[in-house]
């Protein structure tokens, strides 16, 4: 869901840790040792902890050259299909290339562009 | 009664529904179902004498008031005389009212095609649906003269199987039924296949685009391909025009990366600028997973080119400078013309001329290099959205391009200078309206842009 001050994407779910985290609480209600409502509310602090330590914590640069396969704009959210990326880290120069990769990406605005 | 014919005249109006009624009302099959209007015994003649009057107004509506008042003249009985008088004194014209079938398209069509079995049975089935969504009220046509007719049915529509069982009809068999009718008529009326709608022609495509928005924003649509699969058999069609097009090879590719949840880029963006094809965008608080390996991110920024090569297909057209534009039409409007006779919903200088919306690029297969699309606007009131795909489109590709004069009123961004020369079109930004998305499904046409756009470079 869009920002709304509380709110946070939940654009990270998509992510290893994120399907890793909802694969777990899924396991866990289906063995119902919780309740769904419980699992919402696990993902929704992960949605605000993801975002915060992105922001605080990870300090890390980098870049990247690619070929644009596919775009699309909507909703204001960005989705980039990529072709032969090279992506370059900028601690120690670290040089990551592969074929394709898809790039999803929220606005970074505050939530007031959504409302 | 715009037509003002005589009291012998408007009993002729009386003809087509008694006389058509019972074949076409009791059975689909072409044998006509036992409802003789003479036969109705004598207890039974004035309810039937009312049903008639009903069923005339709600056929003709005002036009048949005169039949009706004539009717109600008319001693219980006495219905099925006239008809039978009618129908010996005036055999040739039994229904000469060109006013009358204005208004009355189903009539008309009954009358071009009186034998075919399915046609009647759609038109039975038609006739039904229209009666009981105009009045839920009164009995359903099919029960007039019906013997089977019993009045608790009043309201709902029944179908009457061959062997006389009745069968209440829902209100989504009645939508399907309607559907069915209704894309019949655009298959018949196109040639077949070009009025498919496009979230359709390339659903795979357009499923992928779902899923990605999906995930992260609630989406504009009311979910992925609603009736894809309800579909499947209208278009399993080997001959359909876009048959080469939704090459399933495509889809998989599209999707991989969706499927085994790799290779893929999360995070915000700052900005996200174009300049021809080279586009910039900052990009921050990422998660990047690409080859089984984590990468997080503060901030990323990404530079990339748009290696496709539209700009082949543009062409110029001809005089005036007039440059083409790509756009889809997603087929909402009428599409009634033929394919080179120019098309309802075209801006063409004239009709006749060779316009080509996206449905006959589609139909070309973009193969045929000498026909390009020019750009039109379809009728759904869309179009500036619409050419603004295709401009951004276009200038993403590198390619150069221009919007006629004409077109400028179009347009909703004012800042942009236009020109009907073949200039670079200035940046323009798209106003995405949700309610635009919802109702013409732009965004499968923007994908489908795209997915054309491959397929052009790949037959290059």
């Amino acid at each position: 869901m869009a920002t709304g001050g509380q709110n946070f994407y939940e654009l990270y779910r998509r992510s290893s840790i994120g399907g890793a985290l909802t694969d777990t609480l899924d396991d866990l209600i289906t063995q119902n040792n919780i309740d769904p409502q419980l699992a919402m509310k696990v993902l929704a602090n992960f949605d605000r902890a993801i975002a915060e330590v992105l922001q605080d914590k990870v300090r890390s640069r980098l870049t990247f050259k690619a070929n644009l396969d596919t775009y699309r704009f909507c909703d204001e959210v960005w989705t980039f299909q990529l072709k032969d990326v090279t992506f370059k880290m900028d601690n120690g120069g670290q040089v990551v290339s592969t074929d394709r990769v898809k790039i999803v990406s929220c606005s970074a605005k505050p939530a007031g562009a959504a409302a | 009664m715009s037509a003002g014919p005589s009291g012998g005249d408007v009993r002729i109006k009386t003809e087509p529904t008694v006389k058509i009624e019972p074949g076409l009302e009791g059975n689909p099959a072409p044998t006509p179902h036992p409802q003789p209007v003479a036969v109705q015994g004598e207890s039974n003649n004035s309810n039937a004498h009312q049903r008639a009057i009903a069923q005339l107004q709600i056929q003709y509506g005002d036009r048949a008031a005169a039949s009706i008042n004539k009717l109600r003249e008319q001693p219980s009985g006495g219905v099925a005389q006239p008809h039978n008088q009618q129908r010996m004194a005036n055999p040739a014209i039994p229904q000469s009212y060109p006013g009358q079938y204005q208004n009355s398209p189903q009539q008309q069509y009954r009358q071009t095609v009186p034998h075919n079995p399915a046609a009647q049975q759609q038109q039975q089935q038609q006739q039904q649906q229209r009666a009981a969504l105009i009045n839920a009220q009164r009995p359903a046509p099919s029960h007039v003269d019906g013997a089977y007719e019993s009045d608790d049915n009043v309201g709902i529509l029944v179908q009457q199987a061959r062997d006389g069982k009745t069968t209440e009809i829902g209100r989504i068999e009645i939508d399907n039924m309607l559907h069915a009718q209704i894309a019949a008529r655009a298959r018949a009326m196109e040639g077949g296949g070009l009025m498919l709608p496009l979230k359709r022609t390339n659903k795979g495509k357009a499923m992928s685009y779902h899923k990605s928005g999906a995930n992260t924003r609630p989406s504009q649509f009311d979910g992925p391909d609603d009736d894809i699969k309800d579909e499947e058999g209208v278009e399993n069609d080997e001959d359909a025009i876009n048959s080469d097009l939704d090459d399933p090879d495509d889809n998989v590719e599209e999707n991989e990366d969706d499927e085994e949840g790799g290779q893929i880029m999360l995070c915000m963006y700052d900005k996200v600028q174009r300049v021809k094809n080279k586009w910039k965008c900052v990009l921050k608080d990422g998660v990047l997973n690409i080859n089984g390996k984590d990468y997080v991110f503060h901030k990323a920024n990404g530079e990339f080119e748009c290696v496709a090569v539209l700009a082949r297909c543009l062409r110029p057209v001809d005089e005036e400078n007039c440059f083409q534009l790509v756009y889809c039409d997603n087929g909402i409007g009428n599409g009634t013309g033929k394919i080179n006779g120019g098309i309802d919903g075209v801006t063409a200088k004239r009709r006749g001329e060779p316009t080509e919306p996206a449905l006959y690029w589609r139909l070309l297969g973009v193969v045929d290099r000498e026909k390009y699309l020019r750009s039109g606007r379809g009728n759904g009131g869309l179009v500036a959205m619409q050419i603004h795909f295709s401009v951004r489109l276009l200038l993403a590709c590198g390619a150069e391009c221009a919007v006629h004069k004409k077109w400028k009123t179009q347009f909703r961004n004012d800042q942009a200078e236009w020109s009907s020369g073949p200039t670079i079109v200035p940046e323009c930004e798209l106003s995405m309206k949700a309610e635009e998305y919802t109702t013409h499904d732009a965004l499968d046409e923007y994908g489908l842009i795209q997915f054309w756009c491959k397929q052009w470079v790949k037959v290059n």
